[in-house]
């Protein structure tokens, strides 16, 4: 059980010059917990992971771990983990040198190095992998070598930079799986920074969505999905339909929201229903790997909505169903929706 | 994260902060090379040149700048060094593609062979010339090529091309060969990724390649006056011919100081070119060498290396059979002349201690310009702005300055303790050095620069402090460049003819040193002994550049 | 370069006014060097020949200065240290100009104690120099009078020889050889003659010298124009014009400058042997060079420098002479190889300058014999 309070980052603010990267981010990882930081591009995520490794100078606010200030603790005394994105690996020592590497610098003996290489490369399902050249390496063992290279030391945080980044998707689920499960087992504070919201959902506890150098959100995976609260932090977790809560007063959903806020619907928000309130034009109907969904036009509202139901399910039926051009009628599920902050 | 886009993650702003030479390491990384380049370069020259102005000369400096010879002598050195050089990378370009870019049978040696004309004497490849024009029938006649220009050109093609091969070649090797082929499959034609792809990404090398053969045309002496003749004069052979032969120090310095404006600008110009010209293409994944596959590149690559060891050889042919020349036949009596020292005075020692001491001469001269000119190149690299730029350029110059210059400038400056070095044995291997850091700052600067600054963060996060990245990363990925400007630095100082000959120790004398003196002898049997040494000289230059580059991949350097 | 930039052209700017500003305080000296001067008393008081004979100079270390055509064989130098105590350290400075003029930079300070090898066209430019302390030394008794060009002993006599022409002997064996300079300017000598820069060949030099002692100044400009004519070829240095040109003998020019001895080299290292010369010198054409040694001034071993010179001038050291350097000994008990004995002699006239002559014009002949042959 955490006996300190991990690492806390307090009111970061981290400039290039005039431009502000990183600006009053305040957020905490206790030991043990994987903290997912997400945002699009350029929000300003990697400059927290490389200020949290000290690899970028602080032009305000503090980083702790356990308590004690790193002000003063230079990058290679920090003892924490940085898997790069693109992984990073030194091209001039093979899988066995890269992943022992971390620990030559803690000059440990050869023997516990060999070991412990040998142990983190199981770890990441590599055995035997020691004397391969790095250039020699798919992308997934490269990404894998690197989680190896970043674990093997020990770190007391481990950051994680993209991780994914270059992976095909089925590749990057299984991956996501395996950092998760390697981080739970060695129970260590880890950071992960990503773009994806479905590796971060699959991989941390606790997920922090990043905009313009500040946090907009951060919470639990769950409550994050369901209670994503503002348009931008809704959006970005892949919910398509926003709607001002005027509009959807209009479709017949009672909210006790204030009228300038807006609504999120959740998947299955929507249903095909012969009584539902709201009139449709389908525009068209699909079958998809996981779900099947349709495209339709509401009168009033610029974007086309989004129908979904998982395969099998009585409402999907209905959604194959529906024909491009005819009309139809919809029902709304109040019970899932959330009220979120229009962007202005 | 999008495929393809660069993995440049951090503005470059807080990359040159991270990687700042900062506190007392910072200071002596600058401080060696400075106080080197100092005391054995700017003060000896600086002395000299005032002792040329202190009146006392017999000629007003102003009438030397005010005549117009001087000015053809300035504008002829100048432009036979330019077409020197552009004639150099045009016949090492291709040369350097073949060695840096196929694996072939034979390649390490291929690359230590192109050395071999920087140990040769003048007087060599002079003789070899002159054979050759004249077996070709171009030394008379319609065409006469012997003691021309053509005959300059050529020499300085066969003396530098070494330096394209190897500086070009060891930057083309590790260039990452995906770029091309994603250039071709976007349809570039070979000629559109030259210009577009690999020309760019070259240039870094290609100016470091081109200044240093510029700087050595511009200063070259043995082949003005020996293949050129007497009718050809530079800024170098004028400033030795004044300073020694007239004892008119006025005009040799001012001519001297036209010299030093020259290679300034030159070497300023030029070390601003290559700054901006490096793209980090990340040293991170650069492919091995392949063999070549098709037809046509084979024989492209066989051509390549066929003419140019052709050429470059040829004055080791002719080196190689006067060596085996003995009386009316052939046969290795000079060769077993080597071993013992003549009775009469020629050599105060047997030929082949000469060879001792060329290497341990040039053992020490290599040492001292790795260590001035690695430090220099992290100092041009990571350290303060100005201080690296004044490395960079000024490390240079000593390359364009004349032996003379420099030789008479260390008798007057270093004269007097604790400095009194002038005829101190380390006086040698410095002014080799001297030679010899630049090649190791060219070599290894650009590689650097190139040098994928997350590799260092990488190493940084996992707990290696800023001098142990640097012995971790940064060293391994330049050691191919260390080991390339090692051998430079090796076959300079085994070469090194100029500096050793001003003030040697004819009882210690150098392999360069006993060959001049056996040649300056009557006798057809020293002069055979003469060959046989520089064939020697020869077969260990080229063993110690292959030891040198094999100890390097020794370290299991990735690419 | 991506963007144009004028600092490259402001450093050439600076470099260039300090040079121009340089060269305007820098008073010019355009007088004439004051070469005759050369011979008159000089400022450093004698070395004490009674001293030198009296200082004990066991475990002294002094260097020789010497250019780098000095040789000597195994164990002549050691028998000096046995007899003395003192060690003799060499050192080396390219050729006689060059060892000349480092001498005339650190005159004072100098980076040796004795120096050896400074000619009769250089001499008065080390003596302006002040580059010698006076020493006499006892064994200049045997030297002939004719030799010593400076009467304050500053620098004596160790040896001399004579620069000729010389011709292989197998390309005239049905025509005429050459006999004098005239010769060559002749149509059987058309493209025969190679000659070395006077201005980079000590021989050169001579051989230039040797013109204007035959036919006066201007006089000498006229041959020369007369040889370039004919053909002459002119070469760097001595080892390209005999070696390489004359092919020891058998090239492709079949006269070229050299040394009177050059027919004893040959004789003593033909490859393969022979029993003859194959050299013939032209003796009408003959420069006579007397090489010379001193005690540097400012030297810190006066005593055991002029012991060197001594040694020098002794029969242990000029019986060296011959085999080695190939020029006759100074002084006259010295006797000769016999390879020497039988073939070769220095001439009886030979054709000489005045030292402070030769001081005062050189500068002036060889620019206009660069005119007159080169351009």
């Amino acid at each position: 059980m955490p006996v300190h309070p991990g690492l806390e980052i307090d009111d970061l603010v981290v400039r290039y010059g005039g431009v502000t990267a990183v600006e009053g981010v305040t957020l905490a990882v206790a030991p043990g917990e994987i903290v997912a930081v997400i945002g699009p591009s350029g929000c300003g995520k990697s400059s927290l992971l490389r200020a949290v490794a000290g690899l970028e100078p602080l032009h305000r606010g503090a980083i702790r771990w356990a308590g004690a200030d790193l002000a003063t603790v230079a990058v290679h005394q920090r003892e924490f983990g940085l898997m790069f994105q693109d992984h990073v690996l030194f091209p001039h020592r093979d899988v066995g040198e890269n992943v022992a590497f971390g620990l030559r610098m803690q000059r440990s003996g050869g023997r516990e190095q060999k070991v412990r290489v040998s142990e983190v490369l199981a770890l990441v399902g590599l055995s035997g992998f020691e004397r391969r050249r790095v250039d020699e390496l798919s992308g997934g063992e490269a990404q894998r070598v690197a989680l190896a290279r970043a674990l093997a030391p020990r770190p007391r945080l481990l950051m994680l930079d993209e991780p994914l980044g270059s992976l095909d998707r089925s590749l990057r689920e299984r991956l996501a799986v395996d950092i998760r499960t390697t981080v739970r087992e060695l129970g260590v504070a880890a950071l992960h920074v990503t773009h994806d919201q479905d590796e971060a959902f699959t991989v941390a506890d606790r997920v922090a969505v990043m905009r313009g150098g500040w946090i907009e959100r951060a919470d639990s995976p769950d409550a994050l999905w369901r209670d994503p609260r503002t348009e931008f932090v809704a959006r970005f977790l892949g919910h398509r339909d926003v709607l001002p809560v005027a509009v959807a007063t209009r479709l017949g959903c009672p909210v006790g929201a204030s009228p300038d806020d807006g609504l999120v619907l959740l998947p299955g928000a929507l249903t095909v229903d012969p009584n539902g309130p709201i009139v449709a034009r389908v525009i068209e109907a699909r079958f998809g790997s996981v779900a099947v969904w349709a495209e339709l036009a509401v009168d009033g509202i610029d974007a086309p909505m989004m129908v979904t139901a998982s395969h099998g399910s009585p409402d999907a039926a209905a959604i194959l169903a529906l024909v491009p051009g005819a009309t139809t009628t919809l029902n709304l599920r109040s019970e899932l929706t959330s009220p979120v902050q229009l962007e202005p | 994260m999008d495929e393809g886009r660069p993995a440049l993650s951090a503005p470059r702003a807080s990359r040159e902060q991270h990687a700042a030479l900062r506190g007392w390491r910072g200071a002596l990384a600058a401080a060696l090379p400075l106080a080197f380049f100092a005391v054995f370069f700017a003060y000896p020259v600086g002395s000299v040149i005032a002792r040329g102005f202190d009146g006392r000369g017999r000629v007003h400096p102003g009438s030397v700048l005010g005549d117009s010879a001087t000015w053809r002598i300035v504008w002829f050195t100048t432009w036979q060094a330019a077409v020197s050089t552009l004639l150099t990378l045009a016949a090492g370009l291709p040369a350097a593609w073949a060695v840096a870019r196929n694996d072939f049978r034979g390649r390490a040696l291929v690359r230590a062979l192109v050395m071999v004309p920087f140990v040769m004497p003048t007087v060599v490849i002079g003789a070899a010339l002159r054979t050759t024009f004249s077996r070709l029938g171009l030394d008379g006649g319609r065409v006469n090529l012997d003691q021309s220009i053509w005959a300059i050109l050529i020499a300085h093609v066969i003396f530098n091309v070494a330096v394209v091969v190897r500086v070009v070649g060891g930057y083309w090797a590790v260039l990452d060969v995906r770029l091309e082929e994603s250039a071709r499959v976007l349809g570039a034609t070979r000629r559109t990724v030259w210009r577009e792809v690999t020309f760019p990404h070259l240039k870094p090398a290609l100016w470091s390649a081109a200044t240093i053969v510029f700087l050595f045309c511009f200063t070259s002496f043995g082949v003005i006056l020996v293949v050129g003749g007497p009718r050809q004069a530079t800024l170098e052979t004028e400033i030795w011919r004044y300073a020694t032969q007239r004892t008119d120090f006025a005009t040799a310095a001012v001519l001297a100081c036209v010299q030093l404006a020259l290679v300034v600008t030159l070497v300023v110009a030029s070390s601003r070119a290559e700054r901006t010209a490096v793209q980090r293409f990340g040293l991170r994944q650069a492919p091995r060498a392949r063999r070549p596959r098709t037809a046509r590149d084979k024989a492209c690559v066989a051509a390549i290396v066929g003419v140019t060891l052709a050429v470059l050889l040829i004055p080791l042919a002719v080196l190689v059979e006067r060596s085996l020349s003995v009386g009316d036949g052939y046969g290795f009596a000079h060769y077993r002349a080597l071993t013992h020292r003549d009775e009469r005075g020629a050599l105060f020692v047997p030929p082949l201690d000469a060879v001792r001491n060329s290497l341990v001469t040039a053992v020490e001269a290599t040492g001292i310009a790795l260590v001035i000119g690695g430090l220099a190149s992290v100092a041009v690299v990571h350290g303060r702005r100005l201080i690296g730029r004044v490395l960079d350029a000024g490390l240079m110059v000593p390359l364009g300055t004349s032996a003379v210059t420099l030789g008479f400038g260390i008798l007057i400056a270093l004269d007097e303790p604790p400095l009194d070095l002038r005829t101190s044995p380390f006086i040698v291997p410095i002014a080799q050095a001297v030679v010899g850091v630049p090649f190791v700052m060219r070599a290894v600067v650009p590689m650097l620069r190139a040098v994928d600054e997350r590799l260092r963060e990488a190493a940084a996060v996992l707990g290696a402090s800023p001098d142990r990245v640097r012995r971790e990363i940064d060293l391994p990925i330049v050691r191919r460049a260390l080991a390339a400007a090692a051998g430079f630095a090796f076959a300079v100082s085994l070469g090194e003819f100029g500096a050793t000959a001003f003030l040697a120790r004819p009882d210690r004398p150098t392999v360069p040193i006993a060959m001049y003196r056996l040649l300056g002898q009557p006798g057809a049997s020293l002069r055979g002994q003469a060959m046989a040494l520089g064939v020697v000289l020869t077969l260990i230059t080229v063993m110690c550049v292959l030891l040198i580059e094999r100890a390097q991949r020794g370290q299991r350097v990735g690419w | 370069m991506n963007r144009p930039s004028s600092r490259p052209r402001a450093i050439f700017f600076l470099v260039f006014v300090a040079l121009v500003s340089m060269s305007l305080t820098a008073c010019g000296d355009d007088a004439d060097p004051q070469a005759a001067q050369c011979l008159s008393k000089p400022v450093a008081t004698p070395i004490d020949a009674n001293k030198v004979a009296a200082t004990d100079t066991k475990g002294t270390e002094i260097t020789l200065v010497t250019h780098d055509s000095f040789a000597v064989s195994d164990g002549v130098l050691a028998e000096f240290t046995k007899q003395t105590g003192i060690t003799v350290k060499l050192l080396s400075s390219g050729d006689a100009g060059q060892m000349v003029s480092q001498a005339v930079l650190t005159a004072g300070n100098p980076v040796a104690d004795v120096m050896f090898g400074i000619d009769n066209t250089l001499l008065c430019r080390g003596l302006l120099a002040n580059l010698f302390t006076p020493y006499t030394s006892s064994a200049l008794a045997e030297v002939p009078d004719s030799l010593e060009l400076d009467p304050f002993h500053r620098v004596s006599p160790i040896d001399v020889g004579d620069v000729c022409l010389n011709y292989a002997k197998a390309a005239y064996a049905t025509n005429a050889a050459p006999t004098s300079l005239d010769d060559l300017t002749t149509a059987s000598f058309k493209d025969a003659f190679v000659t070395e820069n006077p201005e980079t060949s000590s021989p050169g030099l001579a051989f230039l010298l040797a013109t204007v002692a035959k036919y006066g100044d201007p006089g000498f400009e006229a041959y020369w124009k007369k040889l370039r004519a004919n053909g002459v070829e002119v070469a760097s240095g001595w080892d390209q014009a005999y070696n390489e040109s004359f092919g020891g003998g058998k090239g492709p020019r079949t006269v070229v400058t050299s040394y009177a001895t050059s027919p004893a080299a040959d004789l003593m290292f033909a490859d393969p042997p022979v029993s003859a010369p194959t050299i013939g010198v032209v003796e009408d054409s003959c420069f006579r060079q007397i090489e010379f040694a001193g005690v540097l001034a400012g030297t810190k071993h006066p005593e055991a420098a002029a012991k060197l010179v001594d040694f020098l001038l002794s029969t242990a050291f000029q019986e060296d002479i011959p085999a080695n350097m190939f020029v006759f000994p100074a002084n006259s008990k010295a006797s000769l190889p016999k390879e020497f004995a039988s073939t070769v002699r220095l001439v009886d006239k030979p054709l000489t300058l005045d030292p402070t002559q030769i001081e005062a014009k050189r500068d002036d002949w060889t620019e206009r014999w660069t005119k007159a042959v080169l351009r």
